[in-house]
């Protein structure tokens, strides 16, 4: 019996779930991840990679690898890679088809139906190259659903009444803003905002710029210039970020951050989230 | 048809215990006299054809969403059976993957061992970090090996350096931070620096 999955197709990452007895579950790639990322690459020996692994040798294999292939939707955009050249539907299809098969291991029968989300912004041909690209997959797309409307069907909004609802993106590369009518059972977007070049990493980078200036400021020390502090800045920045959302204040601990003449140097501040807001206050305004 | 719940303890046969019937006869396995209601059967033998007509799509319609969720409901218990067994492997995972940045830091400290250091206390703060390896590598955790060629499945590449020899493309030039394997599966990859041809 096949399945109908819903994808998230994602600048940054992608999501495959599916309904079971009419509730959702997100289903974990073979590495247990439940987020793949949208990244494509073809390896110097020829290899096709797709998500992580692909996302791995990035910086080695510029040349060889698509990132962000969402942002060329719709486009006449080629990606020469591989030795051959690549519509944005075609490398967007590798991306679902390493999805569809995720989720025929995890349920073990056949995937060749899908509902494929974009954003409420994306004109018909940026659909259309979406629906392609579920074709070129092997999947069937049954629908192509606003990204912002399957946030408001899956919170439960009833939709036997009327409501406007204010939808909050704030994704891995892009933040977007809707404002959407619901009204007779039916969905209409009335407004969207936001920043296509604004996600995570941005808030991450403010908290690092952060680090770098206190520990200038205490230890006479510029950590940007040492790459594996900046590695482990970044790391630890996503990772108090992350802590921010339940805690009011998070703690940095990075011992043997570098060394000077003096011996190795530590690294250890407290975050509260008050800072980070105000670290980060004007990415959200923009 | 009227769908009830019956419970255990009731007189009232519950759905199962009813061999569904053919048109006409009802009273094959219910131990209810014909003359009351048998709502376990389709079949009120006081039913004219054109009424048991009118009902049957909608019958069938329900056997169909039975059928599905039954199948569903199989599926999700062999799943959860064998993600029961996953379970503890992954919860032990998940656990070593944050004991990594410790070990990482320990490492770091036995790198920057000062020179003046007392060098019996030293030993100790030695042979505690050799036990944790251990105590860790039976558990299953292995490190990364970085004496390969770069390899996504195991490494991540977040520099790169030019050569200019065409057979070092590829090579790992430095392990900025081990990674490792946890009972054979990527905990965490290995970060390095290749060498690139450009």
């Amino acid at each position: 019996m096949s399945r109908v999955v819903g994808i998230d197709l994602g600048t940054t990452n992608s999501v495959v779930a599916v309904l079971e007895g009419g509730e959702p579950t997100v289903i974990a790639n073979a590495e247990g991840s439940r987020l793949t990322p949208s990244v494509v690459a073809f390896a110097k020996n020829g290899e096709l990679l797709v998500g992580s692994v692909a996302k791995r040798q990035a910086v080695s294999n510029p040349e060889g690898t698509v990132l962000s292939v969402k942002r060329h939707m719709g486009t006449n955009y080629k990606a020469n890679i591989g030795g051959q050249a690549y519509t944005p539907q075609e490398i967007s299809a590798f991306i679902l088809r390493k999805l569809k098969q995720e989720a025929e291991n995890y349920l073990g029968t056949s995937v060749t139906q899908a509902v494929i989300t974009v954003p409420a912004y994306f004109t018909d041909s940026q659909r259309q190259a979406t629906k392609d690209a579920g074709e070129i997959a092997g999947l069937e797309v049954l629908r192509i659903i606003n990204e912002p409307t399957a946030a408001a069907l899956a919170y439960g909004v009833d939709k036997s009444q009327d409501h406007t609802i204010l939808v909050f993106d704030l994704g891995g590369g892009t933040f977007d803003v809707s404002i959407l009518e619901l009204g007779e059972g039916v969905f209409e977007v009335l407004a969207t905002a936001g920043n296509n070049r604004l996600g995570g990493d941005d808030f991450d980078q403010r908290i690092v710029d952060y680090l770098v200036q206190e520990f200038k400021k205490e230890q006479g020390i510029d950590l940007s210039k040492d790459n594996m502090a900046v590695q482990r800045l970044k790391e630890a920045a996503e990772k108090a970020k992350i802590e921010l959302s339940g805690l009011l204040s998070a703690n940095i601990n990075l011992p043997f951050i570098t060394a000077d003449q003096n011996g190795p140097k530590h690294l250890d501040m407290t975050l509260s989230r008050a800072k980070f807001e105000e670290l980060t206050h004007d990415l959200v305004l923009s | 048809m009227n769908k009830e719940h019956v419970g255990v303890n009731s007189s009232r046969p519950q759905e199962e215990d009813c061999i569904r019937p053919k048109e006409a006869d009802c009273t094959q396995s219910c131990d209810k006299p014909v003359e009351t209601d048998c709502t376990c059967c389709n079949n009120d033998p006081d039913n004219s054809p054109v009424e048991a007509d009118s009902i049957r799509p909608q019958t069938a319609e329900l056997e169909n969403r039975l059928l599905r969720l039954q199948a569903d409901f199989d599926n999700f218990r062999k799943r959860t059976a064998r993600e029961r067994l996953e379970q503890a492997a992954l919860a032990e995972a998940a656990l070593v993957a944050n004991l990594l940045p410790v070990l990482d830091n320990f490492d770091r400290a036995l790198a920057n061992l000062p020179q003046e250091a007392d060098t019996s206390w030293a030993e100790g703060v030695q042979l505690v970090h050799k036990q944790l390896l251990d105590v860790l590598g039976q558990q299953g955790l292995e490190r990364v090996n970085c004496e390969q060629p770069f390899d996504p499945n195991l490494h991540e590449a977040v520099m790169r350096e030019t050569c200019t020899d065409d057979e070092a493309e590829g090579t790992i030039l430095q392990e900025l931070q081990p990674g490792y394997l946890y009972q054979g599966r990527l905990l965490r990859p290995s970060m390095v620096k290749v060498a690139t041809k450009d």
